[in-house]
């Protein structure tokens, strides 16, 4: 029990090193999440109601073809650039919440993330990719349907923010750990973790430095 | 000749005539105008054919200086006997860029088969490249890409068919294929040294045993060498390879540029934590990951509209279910080189484009495209061989998103953004070449735009294309085409001196202060916004005062 305990203990340092964890624990005050979560439903409202908006609406009517050519909607230019459309667009604006983009690289400059630096170290990346492909090869698909249904909290509230997306980064730092552990080779993946931490380190050093 | 030979042999052919369909379908008239580059390539092309030198007088060169942006030299000789044969025109320019993309598409069926895919999945993945988004915008307007494309997927057949039937022909073969290749364009000048590596390393055993072949081992490193050493002494000795390196970097992107050091660092604090190998490779890691994203892929990628409008993905909507089962099927496949060939593709294909200036940039990213044809092929074939009756779906659905592409390239796209193909040049060029005898000068401007003067073309490049203009006369005549200049309207000591036509945007000249009899003519963008005013001066000469 104390060993299997231990062998997290690596992916636990990694994952209070990684900016977005440590700067939240430790530089965030907690009633600022309460703050942020206080205001979801009105971010929701907005996001819903711009869905629909009287300008998407606008673009849809600039591009039916017939209106381009000044003249009347046939029903094919209706079907292809209808309001179901619409929703195809907002499917593509979900999965950009999900895009390694937006945990790999420098944040926002919101209050809770630290500032020039990533919220996950970006030498997580291939691990956080081999762990998708692990839990599909081995039919662990709970994690991923999580992932797509938390993500749809800071889509529907359009919030790209730590209090919507922290779930987010508890799933991404679970599939990096399991790409880490996918390294048969002990020693390599010692070395590899070693570097890593390291990584980590590195960055809150320049965090601190900025600070 | 049995059944299945020739179902076979006829899908081939089907295919490939698809592809010359979805290219050649008026192709003279879409894109709407010839970009620079395309009017560069013929002209230059013209002037090679008539005198054997480029516009600039050099004969046969290795890289046409062309605006200074030195164009790789495989697309231009490529071009000389299309204009040959068909003359100067939008046609001839365009012809032989298209006519390698749909030997793309065979080439393609042929890498599948070598990748051991049914005859059904490898016809189905040429369908899917014939139909392809991504390929056929390019393709339908010369860019080198696609040349490159081609020649780089010609040296992997080659390379593949080599390692299968030891045939040494087919290796000097691909050698001067992939040669070809890093020739035609600036991105493969990055990615075929790596794939080369990759393939070396993935099938080391057989180049092991080429070390025991001196006789193939030598000509596999003369034509190599045939080929590397001019490139090697253009890139040293010459700003032909470079400039376009320097000028498309991620180190001019502002953002990056303004925050680096260059050696001057305040204090070893910025030395260590906010060094520029730092800033560099964060910077780079951005825009890497910027390509691995659903919405570029599926959805927007093509920016055929502009923001906020729909659009266009490298590929179809419906293709996005069969990448996803694809991409399963790759890593449960017990075909070792088709895994490793996509993992190296999926990695490595968006390199080159990471480390140029701009987000998301499809033309520089097209070597990643073979990259999704393997995964949409995997996924066909684990659809046929799992859920048969869902094929027919899916090309029943393929038909519906080939009407929606139809519609955003030959409707939305001309509609949108004719402009960012210089259309109206071609009106200028001949109006000006037709009545150059009725001026002293004539006078065209360079800075056009929709809503301001935000784009600049290179008007004389026109001119020369659509006039004809003899190469040895341009030449002669010091690069001038007789009384036709390049020039923006400027005061009114221009619009009084007499005998003279200006062809400007409406941002060169104040138009409520010239009289309309002057206003000779008027071309608009295809969205109706104004693009080109014609104002002659009077033959008297005029007293227009602006204010």
């Amino acid at each position: 029990m104390l060993r299997s305990k231990i062998k997290y203990l690596p992916f636990a340092i990694m994952a209070l090193l990684s900016p977005v964890i440590w700067w939240n624990i430790f530089f965030t005050n907690p009633m600022s999440f309460f703050a942020e979560w206080q205001k979801a439903p009105v971010y929701f409202q907005n996001k819903t109601g711009s869905i629909y908006s009287e300008k998407n609406l606008k673009y849809l009517d600039d591009q039916r073809w017939e209106s381009l050519k000044k003249g009347q909607n046939s029903f094919l230019s209706r079907l292809y650039y209808g309001k179901p459309v619409i929703l195809v667009k907002e499917f593509f604006d979900y999965l950009t919440f999900l895009s390694p983009r937006s945990y790999f690289v420098a944040g926002n400059d919101s209050k809770f993330l630290p500032k020039k630096v990533e919220p996950l170290p970006c030498l997580f990346f291939p691990f956080w990719g081999l762990g998708i492909l692990l839990c599909v090869k081995s039919k662990t698909l709970k994690p991923i349907l999580l992932t797509l249904f938390l993500g749809l909290i800071p889509y529907l509230t359009g919030q790209r923010t730590f209090p919507y997306l922290f779930p987010l980064f508890i799933l991404y730092l679970y599939f990096i750990r399991k790409g880490i552990e996918n390294i048969k080779n002990a020693q390599a993946r010692l070395i590899i973790i070693l570097f890593l931490i390291f990584y980590e380190t590195y960055l809150i050093g320049r965090t601190y430095w900025f600070m | 000749m049995n059944i299945r030979k020739t179902i076979i042999i006829l899908g081939f052919f089907l295919v490939a005539f698809i592809g010359g369909i979805f290219r050649f379908y008026k192709l003279s008239s879409y894109p709407v105008s010839l970009s620079m580059d395309e009017a560069a390539i013929g002209y230059n092309a013209y002037s090679i054919l008539k005198t054997g030198k480029d516009e600039h007088g050099e004969k046969l060169p290795l890289a046409f200086t062309s605006v200074g942006d030195y164009k790789p030299p495989v697309d231009v000789y490529l071009t000389v006997p299309s204009v040959a044969l068909f003359g100067l025109s939008e046609f001839s320019v365009r012809f032989p860029v298209a006519l390698l993309s749909v030997l793309s598409v065979v080439v393609f069926i042929l890498i599948l088969r070598e990748l051991k895919f049914s005859w059904f999945s490898a016809t189905a993945g040429g369908f899917w490249l014939a139909i392809s988004p991504w390929h056929v915008y390019f393709s339908r307007a010369s860019f080198e890409a696609i040349t490159a494309l081609f020649f780089l997927l010609l040296g992997l057949l080659l390379i593949l068919y080599w390692v299968r039937k030891k045939q040494g022909f087919s290796l000097v073969l691909s050698v001067i294929s992939f040669s070809l290749s890093v020739w035609a364009y600036h991105s493969t000048r990055f990615f075929v040294p790596i794939l080369v590596l990759s393939l070396i390393f993935l099938f080391r055993n057989r180049f092991i045993s080429l070390l025991k072949n001196r006789r193939l081992l030598f000509l596999t490193i003369c034509f190599t060498a045939i080929f590397a050493i001019p490139f090697i002494r253009l890139a040293i000795f010459t700003p032909a390879i470079r400039t376009r390196a320097a000028v498309t970097s991620i180190l001019r992107e502002s953002n990056l540029a303004l925050n680096l050091h260059n050696g001057n660092y305040k204090n070893f604090g910025e030395l260590i934590f906010n060094n520029d190998l730092y800033l560099v490779f964060h910077h780079w890691t951005g825009k890497y990951l910027n390509y691995f994203d659903f919405r570029f892929w599926f959805w927007k990628g093509l920016e055929f509209t502009p923001p906020g409008y729909l659009d266009m993905g490298l590929l179809y909507l419906v293709d996005l279910p069969i990448f996803l089962l694809g991409i399963y099927a790759i890593y449960i496949s017990k075909n070792k080189i088709l895994k490793n060939l996509s993992v190296f593709w999926f990695f490595c294909g968006p390199l080159a484009a990471s480390f140029t200036m701009n987000e998301q940039h499809p033309l520089r990213a097209l070597v990643w495209l073979p990259f999704f044809g393997f995964v949409w092929t995997n996924g066909i074939d684990f659809l046929k061989n799992h859920f048969r009756k869902l094929v027919f779906v899916y090309f029943f659905l393929i038909l519906i998103n080939i009407v929606y592409f139809y519609n955003i390239y030959f409707i939305q796209f001309p509609y949108f953004y004719s402009e960012y193909w210089q259309y109206g040049y071609k009106q200028n060029a001949l109006f000006a070449c037709e009545n150059k005898t009725k001026y002293d000068k004539i006078f065209i401007t360079d800075t056009f735009g929709s809503y301001g003067p935000e784009s600049t073309g290179i008007p004389y490049i026109y001119v020369l294309f659509y006039c004809k203009y003899n190469p040895e006369s341009y030449l002669g005549n010091n690069r001038q085409i007789d009384n036709i200049y390049t020039k923006r309207m400027d005061g009114e000591n221009d619009i009084n001196t007499k005998n003279l036509l200006f062809i400007a945007s409406p941002w060169d000249l104040p138009l409520n202060l010239i009289p309309q009899k002057q206003i000779i003519k008027k071309i608009d963008f295809l969205n109706g916004r104004p693009a080109f005013y014609y104002v002659e001066t009077g033959k008297q000469g005029g007293k227009i005062k602006f204010k």
